[in-house]
């Protein structure tokens, strides 16, 4: 059995570390998005 | 359940199982075939079976009923996912592909000792062991709700099923299962979705059935106040979810192992950042579906009690005055109804007058109406709720996990229902199988070949660890036979990850983070911080998100404190 430990580039981005930052700015952009969309629907109660 | 519900429902089954032998056979007699699965799964199948092991049938209906009864804030618990996803591939990954383990605590005896090894490995034996009877509980309650069996005889067939596939086929068999059993639940999702929507009266529209989502305060998805004893918002969910997602993915077995089977570090990276990636979509999906159903029953009415099974215990007392006063309760919640659906119309035709405004013509006084109207609703339920508590005081009503069933069972067309019904047994199957392959390695790995018999052909650990899968599936079986009645089953089963997970994963960072810390420090640790987490559960009212937090600083704290002592009492 072999086993391929050397680092292999991810399948986007041309390192991981853009990869990684890649995902925490999805992240922010998700948030945001569900901000917006808690304050689109949001009445004073 | 009518017949074309019981040919899917069966159908699905007799696939899942067939398809687990098809795909567990192999020539090598390995324990690394059949528990790692030689190394050789491609990233998206491990990234599919990450999720299917998250996402237990508690995910369909306990997260659904949630966003019914609490809307969609629940949405924040996984904010801090996406965080621990990037950590661990960045960090853990790597590691452990290098120590070349198969279990994540046999790391630690790499790195730190035995014992500490142990301690760790016995933690998950029983956090994990207690979470798959829960796992199994939870499509028994669907089971015995719609097919009239008890709750024990539906335990025993779920359990069946799992270990007819589980235990030959081993990783292999529960990995491509798992990744037939998410897609089944992404089309049931769907499915339930577009149903719910469908199924909306023909002058409501899909804005019209946000809009009233919105009004009703269910559409919350976001909450930006800090405060400790908020069980969700943005802070709880950004750091105390981002330390139990690190604990539960860099450190459970169960997710573990999901990604050991990478045949490269760069593979298992990208089974977890899909994760990271699709995960928010899915629960935001879930939770959606879970407001849909609540708009539908701004116009249909629900019924009192959802657990029917409850429901009719008072039923029963035809003639006696308590049976009166459930009637007049009855009433009372039908009238509440009746006028929440007056208010929920007018304020859609103030919305549909309204030109400009998307609150409608007069966008203060109405929604605050529909809430008012809401909370009658809900006054008028928790008197039927109180009177149940009079026949039976030892049983605290919970009936958020029935509201989805209740729903699909009544209104969906037929077909549908064994589609959702087959979704749910997916999920539940998923997680479970999982669980029980995780449980097997780490008592064969972990305890029998390191503390038992170290030396022995490999056919005989294989041998081991089937019986060890069976024999963990017997035992969640029985477990789960008996736990009914435990409130919110995904609470539950988050509450008790939290008392364990912040300890163990104190242990980890000391192992990956801190090159000074010894095995003694990460030993002592490990139990002050469990006291610690332990305390802080029964003294206080800190949610349980902190939980993690709280654990994971108090062993990373006296960890190091402890091991600088020790050197300095060493003369090193």
């Amino acid at each position: 059995m072999s086993q391929n430990l050397e680092e292999e580039k991810p399948p986007f981005f041309s390192t991981w570390r853009r990869l990684y930052i890649a995902v925490l700015g999805y992240l922010c952009v998700l948030i945001f998005l569900f901000y917006a969309f808690t304050e689109a629907f949001n009445f004073p109660s | 359940m009518r017949s074309l519900d019981w040919v899917v429902l069966v159908l699905f089954l007799l696939w899942i199982v067939g398809y687990g032998l098809y795909k567990g056979r192999t020539r090598s007699n390995t324990i690394r075939g059949y528990l790692l699965a030689d190394k050789s799964m491609p990233w998206w199948a491990m990234g599919l079976s990450i999720m299917a092991t998250q996402a237990s049938a508690i995910t369909f209906i306990g997260t659904t009923g949630q966003a019914y009864v609490d809307g969609m804030r629940f949405l924040q618990f996984y904010f801090g996912l996406p965080i621990a996803m990037v950590i661990i591939a960045a960090i853990v990954v790597p590691r452990f592909h290098k120590a070349n383990v198969v279990t994540a605590y046999e790391y630690l005896e790499q790195r730190f000792d035995a014992k500490t090894r142990l301690a760790t490995s016995i933690i998950f034996l029983i956090q994990r062991g207690l979470g798959v009877g829960l796992a199994l509980y939870a499509p028994a309650v669907v089971l015995s709700l719609i097919l009239g069996w008890s709750e024990q005889v539906t335990v025993i067939v779920m359990a069946a099923v799992v270990i007819a596939y589980a235990v030959p086929g081993g990783i292999r068999a529960v990995t491509w299962t798992d990744v037939q059993q998410m897609m089944l639940i992404f089309v049931g999702l769907v499915v339930a979705f577009l149903t719910a929507i469908l199924l909306l009266p023909p002058d409501v529209s899909v804005g019209d059935a946000f809009y009233l989502a919105g009004a009703s305060g269910r559409l919350n998805a976001v909450d930006l106040s800090f405060d400790l004893n908020n069980r969700y918002n943005l802070w709880s969910g950004l750091f105390g979810g981002m330390f139990l997602a690190l604990a539960y993915f860099g450190t459970d077995q169960s997710q573990v192992q999901r990604y050991l089977q990478g045949k490269s570090i760069g593979h298992s990276r990208n089974s977890l950042i899909f994760n990271a990636c699709a995960k928010l979509p899915l629960q935001f999906f879930i939770l959606l579906t879970g407001t849909m159903v609540f708009v539908f029953y701004q116009f249909e009415q629900p019924p009192m009690l959802f657990n029917q099974a409850e429901a009719v215990k008072i039923e029963r007392q035809e003639g006696t005055p308590l049976a009166g006063r459930y009637e007049l309760a009855q009433e009372k919640y039908r009238q509440a109804h009746e006028q929440r659906q007056q208010v929920a119309r007018r304020l859609l035709q103030d919305r549909h007058s309204s030109t400009g405004s998307p609150l409608g013509a007069n966008p203060s006084s109405g929604p605050q109406q529909l809430q008012a109207a809401n909370q009658a609703v809900e006054d008028a339920r928790q008197e039927g709720i109180q009177l149940l508590r009079e026949v039976n005081p030892e049983n605290e009503y919970n009936d958020t996990n029935y509201i989805f069933l209740n729903f699909v069972t009544n209104y969906f067309p037929m077909g549908v229902v064994g589609l959702i019904i087959a979704a749910i047994f997916a999920a539940a199957m998923s997680s479970i199988s999982s669980e029980l392959n995780s449980l097997s390695t780490t008592t064969v790995i972990d305890l029998y070949r390191r503390h038992w018999k170290r030396q022995a052909p490999d056919a005989h650990y294989v041998r081991v660890a089937k019986m060890g899968t069976a024999f963990w599936g017997v035992y969640a079986a029985v477990f789960a036979s008996f736990v009914g009645g435990i409130g919110s089953l995904i609470e539950a089963v988050n509450s008790i990850g939290s008392l364990f997970y912040g300890s163990v994963l104190g242990v980890f960072v000391l192992a990956f983070g801190f090159p000074r810390a010894t095995g003694n420090g990460a030993f002592i640790g490990l139990i002050v911080g469990e006291i610690a987490v332990i305390a802080t559960s029964v003294f206080t009212d800190v949610s349980f998100l902190w939980y993690n937090v709280i654990g994971c600083l108090v062993v990373v704290g006296v960890g190091m404190a402890v091991s600088a002592a020790g050197k300095r009492a060493t003369g090193r």
